[in-house]
């Protein structure tokens, strides 16, 4: 069954189609959440909100773009929404404890955790903006819309993200060659 | 003039510098060193593997989804599939094969009196158990529980049931022998058309998810359930019948083949 018939047969409530559909995307899905959310338990209720807001609307899904967009949208659109909506944390920024040189490429499995964890620990505005930018690969233009911000002010906000993970990642290197040294 | 800024290098990963930016990156080593950094702190967050989700989640979701009306309650119903000729067979099968237990046992109640104990070779005189000959038919392994079918050899021609061909009959005697004759055939019989009842039904529910790919496990595995009860029953009725013992077994069997498959699809990735 190709996905248009997925599609077809989801509208109609058939839940074996909505869960192929569920399965085809649901990576991608909790991936973005995820790192918009910062943390696995608030991911998985986000997620969860995005699939149930995606087929509430699905019945009014007409093809005009592809279904994986459509629904990645509407999963990046709940998140900000639930992000929003929930009081806004206490200063997340915090040194990292443990650290990897950032001089190692991005094949690294250990760069890739500490990138994800760098990520956790900016301020809300600038991650959303680093994920959505860097790593959904999202538009200035389409990022201002979703946020409702100017595009400028997007840019300011990666370049600042940017910078500040930069700062995380590089204090974790210094801190692992003072704990090397005093070893 | 003083090293670029992180903002600024952050703005080189996707824009060119300024003259001076130029200029100064020109003749600064840990600036440019600094930008090469920065290119591939972004391009290793641009090639980030996706986390994934819990395999719980879909159970918490499609639970969601029901309550909120999204999945259709009778989705699986809508979408029935008709049911194989396979799964039709085992039906027929189990209704001649319980039907035919039914029959023996009315039988047996108005005749049992003048048959001849003796003729009939006894377990307990040490005689095997024997097999009773029935013909294998490997049509009907396919989404159904039956792998033999009631047709029971015939008798040599001009001769009396050979033992073998006997064997189901002792079996059921066996069970009989435990009741009055006459009422407790009555009895036993009533209870085994109940069993076939609840044993057809079964079948049927199972035969309604057996062929769809898109069924949920989840029915999938409540109808197997019922299947291996209403087998089970049928067991207690007739506990040595070799085809009910077939039915239950393969009934266990499919039930353990989906909880295994189910284990696996939360285990492994489904992309």
């Amino acid at each position: 069954m190709t996905e248009n018939q997925l599609i077809q047969s989801a509208k109609q409530g058939d839940g074996g189609a909505i869960q192929a559909l569920y399965r085809l995307h649901a990576r991608r899905v909790y991936a973005v959440v995820r790192r918009l959310a910062g943390d696995d338990a608030q991911a998985e209720d986000w997620a969860q909100e995005a699939w149930v807001r995606a087929l509430r609307a699905l019945p009014g899904f007409r093809g005009d773009s592809l279904f994986s967009t459509w629904l990645h949208r509407i999963a990046v659109n709940s998140a900000l929404h639930a992000r929003r909506s929930r009081e806004r944390r206490a200063a997340r920024e915090a040194p990292l404890d443990d650290s990897v040189p950032m001089s190692a490429r991005g094949d690294d499995a250990l760069l890739r955790l500490r990138l994800e964890r760098a990520m956790e620990r900016l301020p809300e505005g600038m991650r959303r903006v680093l994920v959505l930018h860097d790593v959904e690969g999202y538009t200035h233009e389409e990022i201002g819309e979703m946020l409702g911000i100017a595009p400028g002010t997007c840019k300011s906000q990666l370049f600042k993200a940017r910078a500040r993970m930069r700062q995380l990642l590089t204090s974790a290197t210094v801190k692992q060659g003072i704990e090397t040294c005093s070893t | 003039m003083q090293h670029l800024t992180l903002e600024a290098i952050a703005r080189l990963v996707d824009e060119p510098p300024h003259a001076e930016e130029a200029l100064h990156l020109e003749g600064c080593a840990d600036c440019r060193m600094e930008l090469e950094e920065m290119r591939g702190q972004t391009a290793a967050l641009a090639g980030l593997a996706d986390p994934e989700p819990s395999p719980f989640a879909w159970p918490a979701l499609e639970a969601r989804l029901r309550e909120e009306g999204v999945i259709r309650p009778q989705e699986t119903a809508k979408v029935r599939p008709r049911h194989s000729p396979v799964l039709r067979m085992a039906a027929s099968v189990a209704v001649l094969v319980l039907g035919g237990t039914v029959g023996r046992e009315l039988w047996r109640g108005g005749t049992v009196n003048r048959m001849d104990p003796e003729r009939i070779p006894s377990r307990a005189a040490g005689s095997p158990v024997a097999a009773p000959a029935l013909r294998t038919v490997p049509a009907v392994t396919v989404g159904a529980p039956p792998v033999q079918t009631a047709a029971r050899a015939d008798p040599p021609a001009g001769g009396e049931p050979s033992a073998e061909a006997e064997a189901p009959k002792r079996t059921l005697r066996s069970a009989a022998h435990s009741a009055p004759r006459r009422s407790g055939a009555s009895a036993t019989a009533a209870q085994l058309r109940a069993a076939q009842a609840d044993y057809v039904s079964a079948l049927s529910e199972y035969a309604s998810v057996a062929d769809d790919e898109r069924a949920d496990p989840v029915v999938r595995l409540a109808a197997l359930e019922g299947l291996v009860r209403a087998t089970r029953t049928a067991l207690e009725r007739a506990p040595e019948d070799p085809v009910i013992n077939g039915y239950y077994l393969a009934a266990m069997g499919k039930r353990d083949a989906t909880l295994q498959r189910m284990a696996r699809s939360s285990e492994e990735t489904w992309y």
